[in-house]
């Protein structure tokens, strides 16, 4: 990444953790809600502003699909992996994502981080394609990853 | 039948004997999060557009009330010009329903809150 480009960087991420924020001290644990249709509208963004298909029949290959994306198309990542355990969790493992400094800014100003480009994405696709619910459980922070757990519930 | 479904089946008969016995003309139980946990809305509306909205106007009314030391959100009512929409916390869910502007507000709070106690007991 060039100077100016982890500059300009930088900047977006204080303009996410600054929306984030707002909106937290607006709604409180309310904001989570918001999840759905941040996830919603970026998932539309990429199908339809970039063209990008999201397929796959399985959970699995689907969010495997959307791990490539986010990381070869994106490159918000070093490397994402998306794995469903069992019937009804999915854990989602970060390495290296460009979010991180906002997450761990919100962390430090006593804020649950509620909004994961990868977690969003993945749980409005579940939602359109494969009518699965979902709803995040956990998100962990330790040292450059991060682990998102979320839990699915079919219709 | 699956305990999520059955659980699905008796939201979904509160909510019916809600509209039987009052004006409210549509409702819907959501999880404070935006889940939808059942729902008698109309057809053409986004199910999961209003429960994501539920979930963050219970957030921005419990805050109001925090910071103008009303205490936490039990209704948020909006009177709309062709109607009402009310919200009532029922603990982890969110109790929403639909009425006309002639219906008379007092006796729909009073059965909303009705509703949201049994929905908290069922959750208990």
């Amino acid at each position: 990444m060039s100077r100016s480009e982890e500059v300009a960087t930088r900047i977006n991420n204080l303009i996410i953790y600054g929306l984030q924020k707002a909106l937290w001290d607006a709604l409180g644990e309310g904001a989570i809600a918001a999840t759905a249709l941040i996830g919603k509208e970026l998932l539309e963004i990429m199908e339809n502003d970039m063209g990008l298909k999201i397929s796959g029949e399985q959970a699995q290959d689907m969010l495997n699909n959307i791990a490539g994306l986010l990381t070869n198309e994106f490159r918000m990542a070093d490397s994402v992996q998306i794995e469903q355990q069992g019937d009804d969790k999915v854990v989602v493992n970060i390495k290296g994502c460009m979010s991180l400094p906002v997450e761990e800014r919100l962390t430090a100003a006593g804020i649950k981080p509620f909004v994961c480009p990868f977690a969003n994405i993945a749980t409005a696709a579940m939602r359109k394609l494969l009518n699965v619910k979902t709803r995040i459980t956990s998100l962990e922070i330790s040292g450059d990853q991060c682990k998102i757990t979320f839990e699915t519930y079919e219709e | 039948m699956s305990k999520v479904t059955v659980t699905r089946k008796k939201l979904e008969e509160l909510l019916e004997d809600l509209e039987k016995r009052s004006d409210i003309t549509a409702s819907a139980l959501v999880t404070r999060d935006g889940l939808v946990m059942a729902s008698a809305l109309p057809k053409d509306v986004d199910e999961d557009a209003i429960s994501a909205m539920a979930g963050m106007m219970l957030g921005l009314g419990n805050r109001v009330g925090t910071v103008l030391k009303r205490g936490s959100v039990e209704q948020v009512i909006i009177n709309g010009r062709d109607g009402f929409a009310i919200l009532t916390d029922c603990g982890q869910a969110v109790l929403i329903a639909l009425a006309p502007s002639e219906a008379k507000l007092g006796i729909l709070l009073y059965e909303m809150k009705e509703t949201a106690n049994m929905v908290k007991n069922m959750f208990r």
